[in-house]
């Protein structure tokens, strides 16, 4: 298998697979979404609540915020199961009262490295005299289970082939003009195609309208991959997180046969 | 009722983006340049902040 990476940012990753095989690169996006470890709020303890909205309104919304996770110092809840949660679960604790809106930033955690991915989030408008007051414990958790444990999005589309026969194809610049998201391109009098912008819209044969003159087609061994988190860690360590899940579950296979 | 935290549909986190576009297009600027500059590019997630109604604002001040 060859990587390209097309573009790279601290939350997006858009990488080129090529040579290798559909289950591969569908292994890796269902381990990206289902199966990356991230920290999100579970148990939330009330001490008080006088807002107008329901104990289970803020602890979903409260759970719903993405928090930085590091794999490193944490652990599945399952490790541990002799009473010592504090390589397991970060605390969190909201004490405000109003009159004011209680941001993502009003949340106050145990450890420094367990904080929201950004500090703007509202998450409750207090009025004056209401207030909020609660502990909560954040877990690390799969996306299986839940969405606000999804560390982000990922997915793949096929390479577009070009079947061409450049004698009976006339006006080369209005076969690519005709793209509508400017992915076609004349190169030493033959067409050049982008494969991260196409979307394989078929708009570009419609226009040339004879398909032994213009044909396009997939390519099943070669594909865009793009991989997008919420910030709780970096794409890229995300990637290498499930890389490393496939590995170990091949791996856990191999010792027991 | 409160802004959106994440997208209903792909689960992206935009809740830190409200207010940001509230204020922005308040002022008059068009809600397409706005979603564009905040990285929205999904139409899961433009929807959620286009269509956000923030009814909170009413009911807030009355008891449980």
């Amino acid at each position: 298998m060859k990587v390209t990476v097309v573009s790279h940012s601290d939350n997006k990753l858009t990488l080129l697979l090529e040579k290798t095989k559909p289950a591969v690169a569908n292994a890796l996006r269902r381990t990206f979404i289902a199966e990356v470890p991230v920290m999100a709020v579970k148990d939330v303890t009330f001490y008080e609540n006088t807002s107008v909205m329901p104990d289970e309104y803020v602890a979903h919304r409260l759970a719903m915020v993405p928090l930085k996770t590091d794999l490193k110092s944490y652990k599945w809840t399952e490790a541990c199961a002799n009473g010592d949660y504090s390589m397991c679960s970060a605390d969190i604790s909201i004490d405000e009262a109003g009159p004011k809106t209680v941001y993502s930033s009003d949340i106050k955690t145990s450890d420094p490295k367990i904080k929201p991915i950004s500090g703007k989030i509202p998450i409750m408008k207090l009025m004056p005299g209401q207030r909020i007051r609660l502990e909560a414990k954040a877990v690390l958790g799969k996306g299986e289970d839940h969405a606000k444990w999804q560390v982000g999005l990922a997915g793949y589309k096929y390479f577009t082939t070009i079947k061409a026969d450049y004698r009976k194809l006339k006006d080369l610049k209005a076969v690519a003009a005709s793209c509508p998201v400017g992915a076609l391109k004349v190169r030493e009098g033959k067409l050049e195609l982008d494969q991260v912008k196409c979307t394989h819209c078929n708009e570009c044969s419609h226009f040339v309208n004879d398909p032994n003159a213009f044909k396009l087609g997939f390519d099943r061994t070669s594909f865009v991959f793009v991989a997008e988190t919420n910030g709780q860690m970096t794409a890229k360590e995300a990637i290498l997180q499930s890389v490393k899940m496939i590995e170990d579950k091949i791996q856990s296979m191999q010792s027991q046969l | 009722m409160h802004a959106p935290i994440r997208c209903f549909t792909c689960g992206k986190a935009l809740g830190q983006y409200w207010e940001e576009f509230k204020k922005r297009t308040d002022k008059g600027e068009d809600p397409e340049k706005v979603l564009d500059d905040l990285g929205l590019d999904r139409y899961c997630c433009r929807r959620m902040l286009l269509s956000h109604e923030e009814v909170i604002e009413d009911i807030k001040g009355y008891p449980r």
